[in-house]
């Protein structure tokens, strides 16, 4: 036997391993490589790029760019001052007095190939809020402090209400600083020139891809007050002759819209949530939501794991989780409630720990089941209404559990208004679909899982093992709900 | 084994071959040529055997040919270690069926030979491969690596995202397990 690292190595070298490849697989396998690579070029589009057709089709995206270019100087994106001298001092400056305005107005103008078409945008940083409206009569209002969205639309005269869970206030609903970050990304300067002219200050940018698109922006400052002015988008494609133009003009009121019925919304619009099942909205037209108080353990390991490699694994938030919001009596309707397993024996623990309201990582509150697939039940003993489903399968130590699959439904057979409301079986390996949802790190804080409303009276968890080994654990399961009224 | 991955391919030109593979399929090809081999190996020292170790070369490749136009490293470095980083995930996403991976047991199992030979306290390659696959996924990798690919703890820190100290005191705590593993697997448990 080996002692140390050196007398592996030379175990390894004795070896006799038969790794001679095959002629055969090797030329075959050279043909479809090519292959793939070619039709990829057919579609060349990648992530990055199809986000920059999103922005040059798009124009409240281009209001968002306006008002993004701001942003990115004020979190501290280097790339737009560090080339000219003077000029991140002076951006900064602009950031923070945008900072300080009780509201942005943008107006904007647009050409699309030929085209046109207007909109505008109002936001307040105080209040987190941005709202757009297009010249179609499409608007949306998201306030970010109040963690709703709005949206109307005019051709089907309705208003959606829905939550901004995990979207934070970034001047735009769509997290343009998502945008630039991707921009950023690519590692450019993007500030390409700064001059002045009389009392005002030109900032250009250059938000061009690789051999795709031709794109750039002029900022405009009022030198005085430093607050823009004007924002000129001017782009096109290298392969072909789309061409897209926009000029938005800034204003700052002292006040912006309080509501979408301010902005030419009939007040008759139908309301509806994004919840199907309609009871969310009950009679009232916006349903009063607050945060669900959902307490947590104590955490078992500290830092942020990131040593697991496991395909379409979520990043780490790297902050709490944001608060989730619910109709008001919300509460965990699992408490207590009967639980029933494919493992009716479970090697450690014993399944009512589910329920138990013991949320502690240590030895002694949670239960494993049997390894591979296995699922748990839980019987709400009542049909509610269910909002949000936290699941603690372990959190000792940062692990992914495989084949998460969260079904709810009316009867113990899911057969009744059976849906499935979590899944990251990438490979469909349960046989229940395959999972659009991305595996995640066990951590203290649980996996909160959106239910939307959705009526049932039974839950059901399934898992296939985990990143340790093949076992299946649960702490705790909490489901979220109201009765059905 | 480090010296031999740009054996085909000019040290002077490697670069440039990497930024033409985004658009030509020439150069993808000569990238192809040049790696082929190792990956294929890579891919046999993690799944033992050949014809899984064919499938999930394929994978690779086929992963490597349609993200190549996004790929955003400029060297041929660059270009080693998002490959080995791709080969190392499609391997491991192989294993971690426990079905595949009881095959592969299965299959290393029925490879053994009789270990009451001379020389028996050595083993042989089925053994070795079976007490490693008792490790988790990453630490295969790393034993994969570091063992049978030669690389240097930078490299290997380059391929898995981790700082290179982690790799070595990672590296340092697998080698014990390792060792007891082998130890249960000459003793007959699999």
């Amino acid at each position: 036997m080996f002692k140390n690292e050196d007398e592996f190595k030379k175990i390894v070298s004795r070896l006799k391993i038969d790794d001679k490849p095959n002629p055969a697989h090797r030329e075959n396998l050279s043909r479809q490589m090519l292959s793939v690579f070619n039709k990829t070029g057919e579609q060349p589009l990648t992530k990055s790029r199809s986000l920059r057709r999103t922005i040059m089709k798009s124009p409240i995206k281009k209001i968002a760019v306006a008002a993004v270019i701001i942003i990115a100087v004020l979190i501290g994106i280097h790339q737009f001052g560090s080339s000219i001298d003077g000029a991140k001092v002076a951006l900064a400056q602009v950031s923070e007095n945008v900072k300080k305005v009780p509201w942005m107005h943008m107006i904007g103008s647009f050409n699309e190939a030929g085209r046109e078409t207007k909109g505008e945008t109002w936001a307040s940083f105080e209040s987190q809020i941005v709202i757009n409206r297009m010249a179609d009569g499409k608007v949306t209002f998201s306030d970010y402090a109040k963690n709703r969205k709005y949206a109307y639309y005019p051709g089907t005269d309705t208003v959606t209400v829905s939550h901004l869970n995990g979207e934070e206030f970034a001047m735009g609903a769509h997290s343009p600083v998502g945008l630039i970050e991707r921009w950023m990304e690519q590692d450019k300067e993007r500030l390409i020139r700064h001059k002045r002219e009389g009392n005002l200050e030109i900032y250009e940018f250059d938000l061009s891809e690789n051999n795709y698109t031709i794109y750039k922006v002029k900022l405009t400052v009022d030198a005085q007050t430093k607050l823009p002015i004007k924002v000129v988008h001017k782009g096109r494609t290298v392969h072909t002759s789309y061409t897209t133009d926009a000029t938005i003009n800034f204003e700052y009121p002292e006040n912006g819209p309080s509501s979408i019925y301010e902005l030419g919304v009939p007040e008759s619009a139908i309301v509806k949530t994004t919840d199907e099942s309609k009871q969310y909205a009950s009679d009232t037209r916006f349903p009063e939501l607050v945060a669900l108080d959902i307490k947590l353990p104590k955490p078992m390991f500290v830092g942020t794991p990131q040593d697991i490699k496991v395909p379409r694994l979520e990043k780490p938030l790297g902050k709490p989780r944001p608060p989730f919001y619910a109709p008001v009596g919300t509460k965990n309707v699992a408490f207590g409630k009967p639980v029933t397993s494919t493992d009716e024996f479970p090697i450690i623990g014993k399944l009512e720990w589910m329920t138990d309201g013991d949320k502690e990582g240590a030895d002694g509150s949670f239960v494993e089941v049997g390894p591979f697939r296995q699922h748990v039940t839980i019987d709400l003993e009542a049909e509610y209404n269910i909002y949000a489903i936290v699941v603690w399968h372990y959190h000792k130590e940062p692990r992914v559990y495989f084949d998460v699959v969260v079904q709810v439904a009316s009867d113990p057979d899911f057969t009744v208004n059976a849906s499935t409301v979590f899944n990251n079986d990438i490979d469909n390996s349960l046989g229940l679909g395959v999972g659009k949802d991305m595996h995640y790190t066990e951590t203290a804080e649980g996996k909160l899982i959106d239910a939307k409303g959705t009526r049932a009276r039974h839950v059901r968890l399934h898992s296939n093992g985990n990143t340790t080994y093949d076992a299946n654990h649960y702490i705790e399961v909490e489901v979220y709900g109201k009765p059905v009224e | 084994m480090v010296g031999a991955m740009a054996k085909s391919v000019k040290q002077t030109d490697a670069d440039e071959i990497v930024l033409r593979a985004r658009t030509e399929a020439e150069a993808l090809g000569q990238l192809y040529e040049s790696y082929y081999e190792q990956i294929f190996r890579f891919c046999v020292h993690r799944l033992f055997s050949k014809e899984t170790a064919e499938d999930v070369t394929s994978t690779i490749f086929l992963e490597v040919a349609s993200r190549i136009r996004s790929f955003g490293g400029r060297t041929e470095q660059d270009f080693r270690y998002w490959l080995y980083a791709i080969a190392a995930n499609e391997a491991n996403a192989y294993i971690r069926k426990t079905s595949r991976r009881k095959k592969l047991l299965a299959e290393a199992a029925g490879s053994m030979t009789d270990n009451t030979t001379d020389n028996s306290s050595e083993p042989d390659w089925p053994r070795l491969y079976a007490a490693i696959l008792k490790l988790k996924l990453e630490h295969q990798t790393i034993i994969t690596l570091r063992f049978f690919e030669n690389l240097e703890f930078e490299q290997i820190a380059k391929i898995l995202d981790v700082r290179p100290a982690t790799v070595r005191v990672t590296l340092h705590r697998i080698l014990g397990k390792l060792r007891k593993h082998l130890q249960a697997v000459f003793e007959g448990e699999l």
